[in-house]
């Protein structure tokens, strides 16, 4: 394969030799060192491959042993060359098409986000143009560590960030913060003083259900009803002597799955009134193209309507991954006349379900069962409400650092008649 | 001369140990199977058909008969024949008396 390539490279031809002395011309080519291959035998003569230089090389040779000679076949790359020589754009726009796949494959032609719920596209966008991180940068400019650990940085409920080049293209794939087990305050505090003793809190009120201690000392047991900010585990494990009297206290950072019964308020309501928009069958189309920042229009989308809606559609063109600077699209507007109208009871009912179902499923997701809910619809004047009380079984507790405890009595008593003695 | 110049080389060459195969000028033949076969150090070729090929070498010829006999490759070196190959027969020169 690569001693076709090379041949190909270097041009070679296909000649027939053919005379009395076709012998010989072979052998004069073996003493010149001109390399031949696939050498046959044909009636009168032989045929024979050999590079161009070689051909060139063996000329007087021909004139000298008289022997007769043709040309069967030119093949490689300075035949092709020649044979397009008077193309005059051909060869202009060869290498202009080298230099732009060059050009478009050093830069970036596109963010892309993934992974982000909270933050939007456009928001994250704007965050990293003024870190100086935008499409049509080159591509050995993005310090891809750099982002993640600035975009971290930035925005403290990102918990992952990961930034990765895809041909012309940046991804970024973002984990943002869940919320409820993982809050921000545990992490800090956790960060704060791995060494420091602990307190396992509870961060709601509540009916302790379930409890499976990890580390620490066990403050409450099953059916213990329990105020935000009281001790669920403590941090402080106390030493006992042999009389089971306390003579000091091991730090540790408190650890359990404490399940608790917690009441829970709901409440959502949505207005009764709403603006219809009735569309009219017209509607003024522009489709553009985009170059880098310049757009170019066809068609207008001038209008005197009153009331009207704009629907836009952008695409980007892309070689595979390798993603080009060109974009396009179509810009909608369509005119409507507004209608205020009220939503029927089932439309309420439906619509505050539906609501409280993907409120219910959100809380699921976060390991909270729901025992029992007596949530009920009540219709104002101006407004429905969706309002009443969950009982829930939820895991409950927050890392808090424990208060110093005072050293036991008979120990500081101790300490002191020991110094005296001394 | 030359032939007793040649007799001593070969005798040095035989005291010394030196593979047969590195001697300048000896030629060397290589047959895989029945159809591949390489040779090096050959002066030239003296007959050239599908079914025969006459080589001159140091002192003689080598003569390969067979079918579809095709020289894939000729250079200074070596040379490499691909086809099926029934009989390789090497042909001493006659010792002229009067040279």
């Amino acid at each position: 394969m690569l001693d076709q390539m090379i041949r190909y490279v270097r041009g070679y031809v296909r000649i027939r030799v053919s005379g009395r002395f076709a012998e010989r011309f072979l052998n004069s080519c073996s003493h010149h060192k001109v390399r031949l291959w696939e050498l046959k035998p044909v009636p009168e003569g032989y045929e024979m491959n050999l590079f161009l230089s070689g051909f060139r090389k063996m000329q007087p040779v021909i004139k000298k042993t008289g022997i007769r000679f043709v040309i069967i076949k030119r093949i490689g790359f300075p035949f092709w060359i020649y044979q397009y020589r008077k193309r005059h754009f051909f060869f202009p726009g060869f290498f202009l098409c080298i230099l732009a796949v060059y050009f478009l494959s050093s830069h970036i032609w596109g963010i892309e986000f993934s992974g982000n719920l909270t933050h939007t596209d456009a928001l994250l966008l704007k965050y990293l143009e003024s870190e100086n991180v935008h499409s049509g940068m080159k591509r050995s400019a993005v310090d891809c560590a750099g982002i993640a650990e600035d975009m971290r940085k930035t925005f403290p409920d990102i918990v992952w960030v990961s930034a990765s080049l895809d041909g012309s293209r940046l991804k970024i794939q973002i984990k943002e913060n869940d919320g409820y087990l993982e809050s921000s305050e545990e992490t800090e505090e956790e960060t704060k003083g791995a060494s420091a003793p602990m307190d396992l809190t509870a961060d709601m009120d509540g009916v302790i259900t379930d409890i499976i201690p990890r580390e620490g000392v066990v403050m409450v047991t099953e059916g213990t009803e329990v105020k935000k900010g009281d001790i669920l585990v403590s941090g402080y494990v106390p030493v006992l002597n042999d009389q089971k009297e306390i003579i000091a206290y091991q730090e540790h950072k408190a650890d359990a799955r404490i399940i608790a019964q917690v009441s829970l308020d709901y409440r959502d309501q949505i207005h009764l009134f709403y603006t219809h928009k009735q569309y009219d069958l017209v509607k003024k189309q522009m489709q553009f193209v985009q170059l880098g920042s310049v757009r170019f229009l066809f068609g207008s989308i001038r209008h005197s309507y009153s009331y009207w809606t704009m629907e836009g559609e952008e695409r980007q063109i892309h070689i595979g991954s390798l993603m080009l600077p060109v974009t396009y699209g179509s810009l909608t507007i369509r005119p409507y006349h507004p209608d205020a109208r009220r939503y029927t009871t089932r439309e309420i009912r439906q619509r505050l379900t539906e609501r409280f179902v993907r409120y219910k499923s959100d809380l699921e997701k976060k390991g909270v069962e729901i025992i029992e809910n007596d949530v009920k619809i009540y219709t104002e004047s101006e407004e429905a409400v969706a309002a009443g009380r969950l009982k829930i079984l939820t895991p409950i507790g927050v890392l808090k650092e424990s208060e110093p405890l005072p050293v036991p009595e008979e120990e500081k008593e101790k300490d002191t008649w020991d110094l005296q003695n001394q | 001369m030359s032939k007793e110049k040649s007799n001593f080389e070969h005798k040095i060459m035989d005291w010394a140990g030196v593979p047969k195969d590195v001697e300048p000028g000896v030629p060397v033949l290589t047959v895989t199977g029945r159809t591949d076969l390489c040779l090096e150090n050959y002066k030239g070729i003296l007959e050239y058909t599908d079914s025969l090929i006459r080589i001159k070498i140091r002192g003689g010829q080598i003569c390969i008969a067979g079918s579809h006999l095709q020289i894939r490759s000729y250079t200074g070196e070596e040379m490499i024949i691909s086809g099926t190959v029934d009989m390789i027969e090497y042909m001493g020169q006659k010792e002229r008396k009067d040279a």
